[in-house]
């Protein structure tokens, strides 16, 4: 993004309360069955402000606005820069794609779902946040943060990581034309 | 001979610990006072546009993610002028778990003027660590993450 792109960064990158409040409301404006490509689009626009509200909770200034995170480039992006903010994040994109799912789900997967494989998820990402808000900057932050990321996902690693990652670029390539 | 061994072989492990692990000479006050002055050279690099030097105080970790020419790039495409309106003031200092590595929180108020002409009144808040980048003898305090908040909000909200 052009680093002077202020509507986009306002409006998606450093979203405040109300902005997502409306993304979220166009976000879940979807039904059941099949999916036209702006309701993926209104999904992804509102997770990606979601998220974005928690990486960058320490540049929600006017100056943020405009100038994004300039004198720190990509590292506010990243989950080790701030454990705790990820941490809280982890379960705000759960709690938001449960409910995105009950609304938007076609009959076939809408159905009841156990917390109990995402509670063992989150039990490893509060381990490691825990020990990463304690070492902030340690340089090996890198090395756990690619060591947990397979425990997460579990048995679906590979599935999440390689087979669905292809399938939606694979999608995405076809989805606007 | 044998006394004269282990004294050889404490000298050898008193000079090879490192810095980090804060020694007598290297109490908080020394710390707070080598982090304040490597602040005021990080806003002296930006107050003179010197962005391409502005990667050298970047943490290990930052630069892992920011490559030198494109940061030096994003910052110099953003803002023509950067103006200090105090000093920067060194106002938290703490050690990592692990290693008891030297941290430290500072922030100072400014004043940008965008590329486009406006101006921007805001509160950079900085945390740094001491590390020793490879390849070099000393150690320094290097930039661990930022925040950018207006005057009078809280600076840097969580934690470290």
């Amino acid at each position: 993004m052009p680093i002077l792109n202020l509507s986009a960064r306002r409006n998606f990158h450093f979203a405040l309360t109300p902005r997502i409040q409306t993304l979220r409301s166009a976000a879940l404006n979807c039904g059941g069955g099949a999916k036209r490509v702006y309701q993926y689009a209104a999904i992804g626009q509102f997770m990606h402000a979601l998220q974005d509200t928690f990486a960058h909770r320490d540049h929600m200034s006017i100056t943020s606005f405009a100038l994004g995170h300039v004198f720190s480039g990509h590292a506010p992006d990243q989950p080790w820069t701030e454990p705790a903010s990820f941490r809280q994040m982890f379960s705000a994109t759960f709690d938001e794609l449960v409910a995105i799912r009950g609304v938007c789900g076609v009959q076939s997967t809408n159905t009841p779902m156990s917390r109990a494989p995402f509670d063992a998820a989150r039990a490893k990402v509060d381990a490691w946040a825990n020990y990463e808000a304690q070492n902030v900057g340690d340089e090996l932050a890198v090395e756990r943060w690619s060591a947990l990321v397979p425990k997460v996902f579990g048995a679906k690693f590979e599935a999440y990581t390689v087979t669905r990652l292809a399938e939606y670029v694979a999608w995405t390539r076809n989805a606007w034309r | 001979m044998r006394s004269l061994v282990i004294f050889v072989a404490c000298l050898t492990i008193v000079a090879s610990t490192p810095a980090t692990n804060a020694s007598t000479a290297d109490d908080e006050t020394a710390l707070r006072a080598s982090l304040k002055a490597r602040t005021i050279q990080y806003y002296d690099t930006l107050s003179r546009g010197a962005f391409s030097d502005l990667w050298e105080f970047s943490g290990s970790l930052m630069r892992r993610v920011n490559p030198q020419g494109e940061f030096a790039s994003a910052v110099a495409q953003a803002i023509s002028e950067i103006k200090l309106l105090q000093e920067p003031e060194v106002y938290e200092m703490t050690t990592t778990s692990q290693g008891k590595v030297p941290l430290g929180k500072a922030r100072v108020r400014l004043v940008v003027a965008a590329k486009d002409g406006k101006k921007f009144d805001f509160v950079h808040s900085t945390v740094w660590i001491r590390e020793r980048p490879i390849g070099t003898r000393d150690y320094n305090w290097f930039m661990v993450r930022d925040g950018m908040s207006d005057p009078g909000a809280t600076p840097i909200t969580a934690g470290y």
